[in-house]
């Protein structure tokens, strides 16, 4: 079933809408939720929230993309969930890993508000927007979807020392462009 | 902000970069993509004095074809706007050299390449053979052999790329790529048996004209073998390039474009290509001319690195061998023995219900070592190994194997590739020589229409099944009984050690 079709179940209130969300997004949305939660309980629990949260968007929503409509649900959720449970701050899994690297660009103080956090979520846009690929793709596959570094280079084909530069490069290309904006 | 905050932030981004990246991820591990493009690197032109042919590098002497991609821009477009186009040159040599007439039969090639069905992959030998090449079955291991004979040219030897890169000098014999001692903050770098290398860095300078640190992506190809790494430039980009005589006396082209800029040298027996890029990232490079050969000046264009010999090779082996060692030893699941990886895998997963995982061992592929599986809910979700006295994971994906029968493991989901508009329903039959897993047969379910099954090399149709069929192959894979596995708390073994 396309797309198309899967939002007009959610639009006509067809609760095939989510099985059949389930049937096409499910593994995709579980990969997400499982690299950031590391376990199966919490990740189904992710995913199984995520369709209650497509289920209430649409409508009045219709995205465009709805693959990354839920994922950004999914990751969403999923970041929720592991901020209010985990006990200390090295928890198990890559996201840890990746907040560390993120480190590097960030000023360690929390955004005063919300103009803030829009403008930090422009200014990384702009950034991403011009990297060049691979570079592009490698960020968002590292800290997008928190896949771990030897997935990375796997899926590029490259060595996990190239990607692992290649991240370090882009990081201090983020941070520049931060300090640029001032928002370090 | 903080990290999680930016993490945030992340998913904020423009969702066409996230599908982007999705189709990355689909891609099987294995492979890699059909043609490696390097970060620009400058074009330098030299004239050959005293030889009955002349050389003249210049961008267009160096072009051996374009591509053309698709090309997205703006937060709210999902279509593509147009396509670039991509002038893909040689960094081996000029119109007329043998390096750039095997560079520019290989780009051919791999333009019009199409897996076959009944192609056969590379054996682990080949692998390693091939390894620095994007090559990855025999037809593709053939056409470049064929290449490389025609035109007197070599493979790559031997790589080494976790060895420090002064190490890497000091076994070239060669002090270092820059004429002066700036900082040089070394990233990355890797070299071959060959004497070719390569480095990614960033070094500040002093007392130059360029105000700015310099992030360098360099690469010295010896002319004695064939490297299949290409550089990209935008067609319609509007660059200066002139030639420039160095301050150690050497010929260089400089190419100044809108963000990068470029030194290249065409030597007698090897290419010398470098990238610069502006720091002050991604606004327009703004370099003057003048600052670019002030940082040309910067670079040593007289080393002459030596291939290596057994003994150095030998070596660089162990220099390698220690670094992998250092790197292993950080990483906590890899142990000396499996209830040392049960505790540390226990406590990597703090969420998780401890009741829900348990384990049991067996000698997976008879070679007399047992294997630890892990389980979550009676699914399979990691396999470890023992090898060389410490652990190592290699089986398991993040989605629950169901074990079967005669230790077939089936892994069965569902995805929608982005973007597009079908579904697919995936079985995948796998088990396992050694530490490889490899597939033993491929099913796709087209659209939810057509059950296929794929060849699990090239994963191209090879026929058609019914619902029907399917079933009845699936039935082949009865589920393992897993009480005959005598499985365990996980936690038991953890608290044994």
């Amino acid at each position: 079933m396309d797309d198309t079709q899967i939002m007009d179940l959610y639009w006509s209130r067809n609760e095939s809408a989510v099985s059949e969300t389930a049937a096409k997004y499910g593994g995709y949305c579980y990969s997400i939720a499982y690299n950031i939660l590391t376990n199966n309980e919490d990740a189904e629990e992710s995913v199984n929230d995520t369709y209650l949260a497509a289920w209430n968007a649409m409508p009045p929503r219709r995205p465009k993309l709805l693959s990354t409509f839920l994922g950004k649900i999914t990751r969403n959720l999923s970041l929720d969930r592991w901020r209010s449970r985990r006990r200390d701050k090295r928890g198990g899994g890559e996201l840890p890993l990746a907040l560390e690297e993120l480190g590097e660009c960030a000023s360690g103080e929390c955004l005063e508000d919300v103009y803030a956090r829009k403008e930090l979520a422009r200014c990384l846009n702009r950034f991403v927007a011009a990297l060049p690929e691979p570079e592009r793709s490698v960020f968002v596959c590292r800290y997008w979807y928190v896949d771990s570094l030897k997935e990375v280079a796997a899926r590029f084909g490259f060595t996990e020392a190239k990607t692992a530069t290649m991240l370090l490069r882009t990081r201090k290309k983020l941070h520049a462009e931060f300090e640029k904006e001032g928002l370090l | 902000m903080t990290a999680f905050e930016l993490m945030e932030a992340m998913g904020e981004i423009n969702g066409t970069y996230v599908a982007a990246a999705q189709r990355y991820r689909e891609r099987p591990a294995r492979r890699r993509p059909p043609l490696r493009l390097l970060l620009v690197a400058a074009i330098l032109a030299l004239l050959l004095t005293g030889c009955a042919v002349v050389y003249a590098l210049r961008l267009e002497t160096m072009k051996v074809g374009q591509m053309k991609f698709p090309q997205s821009q703006g937060f709210e477009t999902l279509a593509s706007q147009g396509t670039v186009t991509l002038d893909i040159l040689s960094l081996q040599g000029i119109q007329g050299s043998p390096n750039y007439n095997a560079a520019r039969e290989w780009f051919d090639f791999q333009q019009s390449y199409q897996q076959q069905l009944g192609v056969q992959p590379l054996t682990e030998e080949e692998e390693t053979r091939y390894i620095s090449y994007a090559c990855y079955d025999r037809a593709m291991a053939d056409r470049l052999d064929e290449i490389l004979a025609k035109y007197g040219l070599e493979l790559h030897g031997e790589w080494f790329h976790e060895v420090d890169m002064k190490d890497a000098y000091a076994l070239l014999e060669i002090p270092g790529i820059l004429r002066t001692e700036p900082l040089e903050e070394y990233s990355g770098g890797m070299f071959f048996q060959d004497g070719s290398f390569r480095v990614e860095g960033a070094f500040t300078p002093a007392d130059c004209p360029w105000p700015h640190p310099v992030s360098f992506s360099y690469l010295y190809t010896m002319k004695h073998v064939f490297d299949d790494v290409f550089q990209s430039m935008n067609a319609d980009a509007v660059v200066d390039e002139w030639t420039y005589q160095t301050a150690d006396g050497s010929q260089v082209l400089l190419v100044l474009g809108e963000k990068r800029a470029h030194i290249y040298a065409d030597q007698t027996e090897a290419f010398v290509s470098i990238s610069i890029t502006n720091n002050d990232y991604p606004t327009p490079f703004a370099m003057e001319k003048s600052e670019l050969e002030a940082v040309a000046d910067l670079f040593d264009f007289t080393i002459r690195p030596k291939p290596l010999d057994e003994a150095e090779a030998d070596t660089a082996r162990r220099l390698q061998e220690t670094a992998i060692q250092a790197r292993m030893e950080e990483d906590p699941m890899v142990v000396d023995s499996y209830g040392a990886y049960a505790k540390n895998y226990l406590s990597h997963r703090p969420m998780t219900e401890p009741r829900k995982l348990e384990y049991a061992v067996r000698d997976m592929n008879g070679d007399g070592t047992e294997e630890l599986v892990i389980f979550y809910e009676r699914q399979v979700s990691d396999i470890v190994t023992m090898e060389n006295g410490k652990t190592r994971w290699f089986g398991g994906n993040g989605r629950p194997w169901v074990w079967c029968e005669g230790d077939f493991f089936i892994d069965r989901f569902s995805f929608g590739e982005c973007g597009e508009d079908y579904h697919d329903e995936v079985i995948i039959i796998r088990r396992f020589e050694g530490i490889k897993k490899f597939v033993v047969r491929q099913f796709r379910h087209y659209d939810s229409v057509q059950w296929k099954e794929e060849d699990p090399f090239t994963s191209l149709p090879i026929a058609d099944l019914s619902d029907e069929k399917i079933e009845q192959i699936m039935a082949d894979y009865p589920p393992l009984d897993l009480d005959t596995l005598n499985l365990k708390p996980l936690e038991a073994l953890a608290n044994a050690q």
